[in-house]
């Protein structure tokens, strides 16, 4: 518990440093969201498949990017690629294990208040969603989500451990990444013949207690794995 | 006394750059200075003593505790100044004082406002909107006041204006007479070396030239002005310019002199510039 007290207090030096920014930042995403989910009848209707990339996004990427730049993941010295934080704590007396559970904290504070507030504003705008979910199945949908949201969206917490990447092969591994999520969507569309987040709903409403099982210990799981290979890349990583 | 910081046979290669073998040891009330031309691998020294970086072989005990081991808790006796200080661009002096004093439990607050005062440190601004002599002067005053048993300064006075220098100069010299503590200091400026270093670990090229005792290094080395100069080698000649001859072993060429009558017409002690130069020549 008071690993997790001091990564709390690390991290509140990050969060207050730029909070201004971070909260115009959020109102600003907050309002476009709103904007954009109000065409979530349509998707709803005729499978608009901007939606399963918008909510991807959100889950996944998003959180990294609302961080302030000055915080994100930056080139140093050589082919050194990692997060300022994680140099300046390391040269002080913070144990790795600290430091990876300070990164944890800052990037949940960039995921779940945004995610949760568009699945909330979801209820809100749209009403086809409203008709078609009960309070259990909604439940279960948020689940799913947040789900998807530790699962896949701390990948890129861990990924701030960061290590010394050759630039010509990250770009390359982006753009295998980026083919390689339009491949699993497509793969997605022609098997299921629905959207991602169509098909999310499906599950809530058909087994919400089965969903909330299987979100919580993916959750769990994906919380604890992703920590760990934060740990072994921060011991594996030079920082020179 | 066992030593407080015991590095054996350490090497790690980095691209084309092989450091090591190093071995060295830090004992306590003494200041070592790493000298070393440009890119000899001193940052990266100092880096692999703070668990920063992996070592390809070699051991590095912090304290009894093995640096790159499970137990971190020695990092509560080390404060460690970085060349290029990383990650406190977006922090105002206050934060980080704030920060970096609740992490160490002898935190001297009085030397931190007396290092203020002296540096005339704008503490309400961000780091990274200081000038680089200002940003060094806030890095040194949350360093010293620390007060652990080992500092790592990595090149500490190259911004710093020429009162400054001295001020902390003082300042470090009052520190180290206070309690019983040790400083591994890498510098280019040899008024640094001079005034400070009771050892100096000279590098070259990642490779360990030598540890020295500074004044038994001063001593070792010596120019004579000859009457004549000797055709072959002098025992101890480390270089000839004209009428001088620079030794490395003062007692064998006095000798040689005596024994084949080469009148000395003067001769002088090395200053450190001189010695640091040809040993990484």
């Amino acid at each position: 518990m008071h690993t997790w007290k001091q990564a709390a207090w690390l991290a509140g030096f990050e969060l207050k440093a730029r909070i201004k920014r971070s909260l115009l930042m959020l109102a600003f995403y907050t309002i476009v969201g709103f904007i954009f989910l109000t065409s979530f009848d349509n998707y709803l209707a005729d499978n608009f498949y901007a939606f399963d990339l918008l909510f991807l996004l959100l889950f996944i990427m998003f959180p990294a990017w609302m961080k302030p730049k000055i915080f994100q993941m930056q080139k140093m010295d050589g082919d050194l690629w990692t997060v300022p934080a994680v140099i300046m704590l390391q040269q002080l007396p913070v144990p790795k294990a600290v430091i990876v559970k300070s990164r944890f904290i800052i990037h949940s504070v960039y995921s779940f208040p945004y995610q949760l507030m568009l699945l909330v504003m979801l209820l809100v705008v749209s009403s086809s969603f409203r008709e078609m979910i009960t309070p259990l199945s909604y439940t279960a949908f948020v689940a799913i989500w947040l789900a998807v949201s530790v699962a896949l969206g701390f990948a890129m917490a861990a990924s701030e451990a960061g290590g010394t990447f050759d630039t010509k092969l990250l770009a390359k591994s982006m753009i295998y990444l980026v083919l390689g999520v339009a491949v699993f969507y497509a793969a997605f569309q022609w098997l299921a013949d629905e959207g991602l987040i169509y098909w999310t709903i499906g599950m809530a409403q058909n087994w919400p207690m089965l969903s909330i099982g299987v979100s919580l210990l993916t959750i769990y799981a994906g919380w604890n794995y992703w920590q760990r290979v934060m740990k072994k890349d921060i011991e594996k990583a030079d920082y020179l | 006394m066992p030593s407080w910081i015991e590095i054996n046979g350490l090497q790690k290669s980095l691209d084309d750059f092989q450091l090591g073998p190093i071995s060295l040891a830090i004992e306590p009330g003494t200041i070592t200075a790493l000298v070393g031309n440009n890119g000899s691998g001193k940052s990266t020294l100092l880096k692999l003593v703070m668990n920063l970086a992996n070592a390809d072989a070699g051991t590095i005990e912090v304290f009894g505790e093995t640096a790159a081991g499970k137990d971190e808790s020695w990092k509560q006796k080390l404060a460690f100044h970085p060349q290029k200080i990383i990650g406190w661009d977006a922090y105002t002096g206050t934060t980080l004082k704030e920060m970096i004093s609740s992490l160490y439990g002898e935190w001297d607050e009085a030397l931190f406002e007396r290092m203020v005062g002296l540096f005339d440190i704008p503490l309400d601004k961000r780091f990274g909107k200081l000038s680089q002599g200002m940003q060094q002067k806030l890095s040194l005053a949350l360093a010293l006041p620390r007060n652990t048993e080992v500092l790592i300064l990595d090149e500490p006075t190259a911004f710093l204006d020429i009162p400054s220098k001295r001020h902390f100069m003082d300042l470090l010299i009052d520190w180290m007479d206070a309690k019983e503590r040790a400083v591994i200091i890498t510098s280019h400026q040899t008024d640094d070396l001079r005034k400070l270093a009771d050892y100096i670990f000279v590098m070259r090229d990642g490779k360990a030239i030598g540890h020295y005792e500074k004044e038994a290094l001063l001593e070792s080395y010596r120019r004579y002005w000859l009457d004549r100069l000797p055709d072959g080698s002098v025992p101890g000649e480390m270089s000839r310019d004209r009428q001088q001859i620079i030794s490395g072993d003062p007692a064998a060429t006095e000798h040689y002199f005596a024994v084949q009558n080469i009148t000395v017409i003067d001769h002088a002690a090395l200053d450190l510039e001189e010695i640091i130069d040809l040993l990484l020549k």
